[in-house]
């Protein structure tokens, strides 16, 4: 798959950021994209945070990952001061190393990929247990649809807070949705878990839009050409780690380079707008 | 001599009620079986039995649940669901009779002709409205959800060693043509009053004891060393149907279930009695376990109560927290309860004038 970019994207280190790119593992994807396109070595990105920029069609973006999004279900910011900081070390500590401070800047405007990481949601064991009643089937307890709602937006809680945070103190921003599932989860070796994969999926998003759409807040969903027919990320667009465990969850530079694409559309859209 | 002479203080007011504080009582309770942490416990009833349920099982008790929450849903909403508060997902259950066609019909031995309830566009069902407060999306739905909940009751007197039951109304709906009890009168939480379909029923002490003593005799065949605790809730009733005034339709409801408690009590050696209504609804007691309300018991009640209980069975742990907003005297809302418990018939507040 060839990139979609419209021009040559360069690195740009001391460029100043039209957004701050900003979230959970699923920046990988963005991070390849870049790092394939410039030609640059792969590094140990994934643990140390530090920022990378970018260049693409005059557009600037910087990234960096606040860690894993085992913790978005619970709160993990908090206002201070009239700015919103987080409260979890790692995030914190992250966060510092993007920034230069522990406060989300409202001087910039941000992109937040901690949405829809649904896989953290559909592979939890006690699907084996209970089901959305639609899919009910001998062994599990039904799960009437607004339990399952509870369920999901639970999955959201920590994340919703901290978007409610930041619009409190006037942060200009916007959501970055995670890939939809891949049929090699280990979740999807079923029909049944292929059926829960995709259900739970499309209430995330459906919720998340319901949410944002309310309060405003832009969503960019992964393009249309990445999803098959089905609803799962199509095979080529897979992440594939040469290190055990697996990858079964994240997508890869082709999948990042069309996200990229439709951020710089938003961000060039917002800067006119500006 | 006489029979007097030798007896134990608490036997006599003035030693065991009058000269003590209400709140410290001395063997009020004196157990007649051991239950232990080993003991598979069941319950059921009016809302109060919520309290014991949860005590149990704060405690570390073996608690039966063979309904349990999914551990993603959180905690907070468990009862919006129905989730942990009772052994199994049937909601409150109010009266003995109730109790009997619950396990009958997780049986198949009770088919209720009224199946379900619906506004025309969500389906509820008639026997737990408030277990999913929106209803369901269809019938076949209903139905899924229905024979679930069904066949994990059907499974549970052959856990339990010991069923714990809270009486907690004798004044009842009932559908004209099978009998059947509902847990709220039609047309409150949901569905319509049909007076050509459902008539009021208010149980003597008669009929209460039977249906007791046929539900002992049913959960005895499945488990025959099964035990019972049964109790009184101390919650009075929020609305009467039977034409008389709530206080004293209160008190004759609450002496029925109290006198069908001593009944069972002196006729089988398998049941205990633990007088929570006593302790909490009795004049020495002089209305301190009550919110303002005068009916929501309130949490340092329920944990002043449940410690007796607690402590006369040998287990000094820790008696329920009490929040600090149950400590002040400031006024609460009058539908509130203590510790969340959910009571389905407090929506009979708002009709009333």
């Amino acid at each position: 798959m060839t990139s979609s970019l419209a021009s040559t994207p360069t690195e740009s280190p001391t460029a100043t950021p039209d957004a701050w790119i900003a979230g959970n593992s699923h920046l990988i994807s963005m991070l390849l994209a870049r790092e394939g396109s410039l030609g640059a070595p792969r590094k140990n990105w994934v643990g140390d945070g530090e920022e990378k920029r970018w260049t693409v069609d005059d557009t600037t973006l910087a990234f960096a990952r606040f860690g894993s999004g085992k913790i978005e279900t619970e709160v993990f910011s908090k206002v201070v001061d009239g700015k919103v900081t987080l409260i979890d070390p790692a995030y914190r500590k992250q966060f510092r190393k993007l920034s230069g401070t522990p406060f989300v800047s409202p001087e910039h405007l941000w992109g937040f990929c901690n949405i829809n990481n649904n896989s953290r949601n559909f592979r939890r064991p006690m699907w084996q247990k209970y089901a959305p009643t639609h899919l009910a089937h001998p062994g599990a307890s039904p799960l009437s649809y607004d339990a399952v709602r509870a369920i999901v937006e639970h999955d959201h809680h920590g994340v919703r807070v901290f978007f409610e945070q930041l619009k409190k103190v006037g942060v200009e921003f916007f959501a970055i949705s995670a890939p939809p599932p891949r049929r090699d989860h280990p979740t999807a070796r079923t029909q049944y878990g292929r059926d829960l994969a995709l259900y739970l999926d499309t209430l995330s998003r459906d919720i998340w839009h319901e949410w944002l759409g309310e309060r405003g807040i832009t969503v960019i969903e992964p393009p249309a050409r990445t999803v098959d027919e089905d609803g799962f990320l199509r095979e080529e667009l897979y992440h594939v780690r040469d290190t055990l465990p697996p990858d079964v969850s994240h997508g890869n530079a082709a999948y990042g380079r069309m996200l990229v694409t439709e951020i710089t559309q938003h961000v060039n859209t917002v800067r006119k707008a500006a | 001599m006489h029979p007097y002479e030798d007896l134990p203080s608490r036997a006599f007011w003035k030693q065991a009620v009058a000269q003590r504080n209400a709140m410290e009582l001395a063997d009020v309770y004196v157990p007649r079986f051991e239950i232990s942490r080993t003991t598979r416990i069941t319950a059921a009833g009016s809302c109060f039995a919520q309290h014991i349920g949860k005590q149990f099982k704060k405690r570390g008790y073996r608690f039966m649940d063979v309904e349990p929450a999914p551990v993603a849903l959180p905690e907070e909403q468990h009862n919006k669901f129905g989730f942990g508060m009772y052994s199994a997902r049937y909601g409150n259950i109010y009266s003995a009779r109730q109790l009997v066609q619950t396990f009958a019909r997780a049986r198949g031995e009770h088919t209720p002709v009224d199946e379900y309830w619906t506004d025309g566009e969500r389906f509820y069902d008639p026997y737990r409205p408030s277990i999913e407060p929106r209803g369901y999306s269809s019938l076949e739905e209903l139905r899924i959800h229905r024979d679930a909940h069904l066949r994990a009751v059907s499974s549970l007197l052959a856990q339990t060693d010991l069923f714990v039951f809270t009486f907690g109304l004798t004044e009842a709906w009932e559908n004209l043509e099978d009998g059947t009890i509902y847990p709220t009168c039609p047309g409150t939480v949901h569905g319509d009053f049909d007076e050509t379909r459902h008539r009021f029923v208010n149980f003597r002490f008669r009929q209460v004891l039977e249906d007791f003593e046929s539900f002992i005799a049913y959960a005895r065949s499945i488990n025959p060393a099964m035990r019972f605790l049964i109790t009184v809730s101390p919650v009075p009733l929020t609305a009467t149907a039977s034409g008389n005034h709530v206080l004293p339709a209160t008190v004759a409801s609450k002496s029925i279930l109290r006198a069908v408690c001593s009944e069972l009590h002196d006729t089988y050696d398998f049941v205990d009695y633990f007088p929570s209504y006593e302790l909490v609804s009795s004049h020495p007691m002089r209305a301190l376990a009550y919110e303002p309300n005068l009916r929501s018991v309130s949490a340092a009640g329920v944990a002043q109560v449940m410690d007796v209980f607690f402590s006369a069975h040998g287990d000094a742990g820790k008696p329920e927290p009490v929040r600090e907003a149950d400590k002040a005297v400031a006024p609460t809302m009058p539908e509130q309860t203590a510790d969340d418990v959910v009571c389905d018939e407090l929506i009979l507040e708002a009709f009333g004038r």
